[in-house]
Parts: C-alpha cells; sequence; structure tokens
C-alpha cells in the first residue's frame, strides 16, 4: 500500500501541464546579476510563473513593467498604478526600481475585465482598452509594437512630455 | 470455394472503387451559403464593435481563436500594422481588409445556421453558439458580456437581421462600463 502510494506522489509530481511547462522554458534563465526577486525580469510574463499553478513562489492576480517610452527601454520606477475591476474594486500600487510591479492574490482578486491607469508626477496615462482576461500585461505588451502587440506600457510617447513633467532618466 | 471467394473479393473491390468515385468531389466545389451583409456600411460598425468588446489580444484577438477578431485595438491584419488606433502613437484605425478578416471568421463558424438564419430575417439568433457565448448562456471564458435587447446584442443581431442599428453599434462602445473611481 506505502509503494502505491510513493508510486502514485511520484507519478502525480511529474505530471505537470507541458503549456505552461513550454512557457516557463520561453523565457529562459535570469539576467546576469539580477536574483529572482522583485527586480528581475522586468517586461516578462511574470504570471506565467506566478500564477496559481506557476513555479514561482507568490502568487499575482496582476504583474507587469512600466517604460518610460513607448519605444526605449528605460524602465519607470516610482510611478502609480492604479487597477480597476468591473465591479468597481480598485487596486493602487508602485512600481520598483525595475520597473515592474505586482499585486498579490492575497491582496485582491479581480473580476475581469481590468481598466488600469498609470500616474507619475504630472503624467498620467489610462488604457485605451480594458484587460478582458490576461493577468500579466507582457501576454499583450511585448517591445516592439507590432501586429500582436501594442509595445510595452509607458508613461510619456515623447521625451518632451517628460521633460515638460520634470520626470524621467 | 476458392472461385466464390474470389468472386466475392472482386465485387468488393468494385464495391469500394464505385463508392470511392461517387463521392469524390472537385477541389474547387463550395457550399452556397445565404450570408449576412458583409458591406461596409452594413458590416464596419458590428466589427468595430467587436473588436472593441471581444478583440482585445488576450480574448479574440489571437490566431488560435475560432472565432478571430481583427483591429486596431487587438490583432493586424498587416505586419507593419502595431495593435494601436491612435494615428498620434504611430498607429492606424481598422482598415476595410480587417473588417473583412473579421466577417469570414464569423461567418465560417456555423454557415449552415448562419445561413438559417439569414434566410428567416434574423429569426432565433441564439441558434449560433456566437450569440449564446456572447450572452452567457453557453460556456464562455469571457463570461456573459451582453444582454439581449442591450445596445451590443440589438448590433448584432440586426446586423443577421439585414438592417444593421447603427446607433446601437455606437452606444455600445460604452461597453464595458467601469464604475466611476471615488477619488481622482
Amino acid at each position: 500500500m506505502r509503494k502505491l502510494l510513493a508510486l502514485t506522489a511520484i507519478a502525480c509530481a511529474a505530471c505537470g501541464d507541458p503549456t505552461e511547462d513550454r512557457a516557463v522554458e520561453a523565457l529562459g534563465g535570469e539576467a546576469p546579476g539580477v536574483a529572482p526577486g522583485p527586480l528581475h525580469r522586468p517586461g516578462q510574463p511574470c504570471v506565467t510563473c506566478h500564477g496559481e499553478s506557476g513555479v514561482a513562489s507568490g502568487e499575482f492576480s496582476v504583474a507587469g513593467t512600466v517604460y518610460f517610452l513607448l519605444r526605449e527601454d528605460n524602465p519607470a520606477p516610482n510611478v502609480q498604478v492604479r487597477i480597476k475591476d468591473i465591479t468597481g474594486d480598485e487596486v493602487t500600487t508602485t512600481t520598483n526600481e525595475a520597473g515592474n510591479f505586482y499585486v498579490r492574490t492575497d491582496e485582491w482578486r479581480p473580476v475581469f475585465p481590468l481598466q488600469p491607469s498609470i500616474r507619475l508626477g504630472g503624467l498620467k496615462k489610462q488604457m485605451s482598452t480594458h484587460i478582458a482576461r490576461a493577468p500579466s500585461c507582457a501576454d499583450c505588451h511585448t517591445s516592439p509594437p507590432g501586429p500582436r502587440s501594442p509595445g510595452h506600457i509607458y508613461i510619456a510617447t515623447s521625451r518632451a512630455e517628460l521633460t515638460d513633467a520634470g520626470v524621467g532618466p | 470455394m476458392t472461385a466464390r471467394l474470389l468472386a466475392i473479393g472482386c465485387a468488393a473491390i468494385v464495391g469500394v472503387w464505385l463508392s470511392a468515385a461517387c463521392s469524390e468531389a472537385a477541389s474547387d466545389v463550395r457550399i452556397g451559403i445565404v450570408s449576412p451583409n458583409a458591406s461596409e456600411e452594413a458590416f464596419g460598425p458590428v466589427a468595430d464593435f467587436l473588436n472593441h468588446r471581444c478583440g482585445s489580444l488576450d480574448c479574440h484577438g489571437k490566431v488560435g481563436r475560432n472565432l478571430q477578431i481583427w483591429g486596431c485595438e487587438g490583432m493586424r491584419l498587416s505586419p507593419t500594422d502595431a495593435s494601436i488606433c491612435s494615428r498620434a502613437k504611430g498607429g492606424r484605425r481598422t482598415t476595410p481588409e480587417e473588417h473583412a478578416a473579421t466577417y469570414r471568421s464569423l461567418v465560417g463558424l456555423e454557415p449552415v445556421i448562419m445561413s438559417s438564419i439569414v434566410e428567416n430575417g434574423g429569426e432565433n439568433p441564439e441558434l449560433l453558439s456566437f450569440v449564446r457565448k456572447a450572452r452567457g448562456t453557453e460556456a464562455h471564458k469571457g463570461g456573459a458580456l451582453v444582454v439581449p435587447g442591450d445596445a451590443q446584442d440589438a448590433c448584432i443581431t440586426t446586423w443577421l437581421a439585414g438592417q444593421t442599428n447603427l446607433k446601437a453599434c455606437s452606444d455600445a462602445f460604452a461597453q464595458p462600463k467601469f464604475p466611476p473611481s471615488p477619488s481622482p
């Protein structure tokens, strides 16, 4: 009986979700010099690993990375990220040095669709569409912009806009 | 005995050959359907609404979906376009070609049922899985998005009936409606 239980446990452990496994594998390894943590993997779809059945510790309900400009890769720290769900429930968080932000599921479990907005100093941007179901911003917001992406999330459309607002790299 | 078996075998082979010959169809044969209006005037506003409501990149704005919706709020047809509508941000509004691609995907889902509904002046639109899923009466990952009789529903069903309600399609853009924030 014990042997049977042990075999069952091993079999269950071996049965991962191949789609999820491939998605995790496609993300590649950590960047040199950046340890796993809040600053790692900016611009990647966080919830691929930080999901309900993900391989990382910590489950996120929404997560992403904000940059200063649409076509440049300077991460934007200290951006206030405000996300509202369809019931009107809201959460606010702030991006870290890597431009990353995340909301843990034990803090907030939104009802999709979601309407996010970001603010830095006098600059404010609201997503022109809505998030229908993807908890990782980078599921859609990849760089550069193309036929399957609006580009990454950005706080300003030009350097002049950043300068006028007194913010920026 | 051997001759009898041989005769049965031959008969079987001839039978198979005959039935194959009878069922062979030319590669360019098409089934005919009664399709809803595909014009820009009739379907363009419906396609734009569908792109707004259902065609985000995380839903039907994906090539892996059975129902594929194309447009500037989701996936683009041209490799040189981005998923951006605003010209100021380097985008381009949804094109007639994208409307046509959405039309082909939608009408091709259940062509026989679609034909029947169009032939009957748009009666019983809920026979289409597409309508049932939008209304949430059939399993749909996105849940119930439209309510029978609301502007969104009317945009779709009036198009199926051959008289697209343009105001309904325009009003449908107000969805999804998020409650106002308590503070700025």
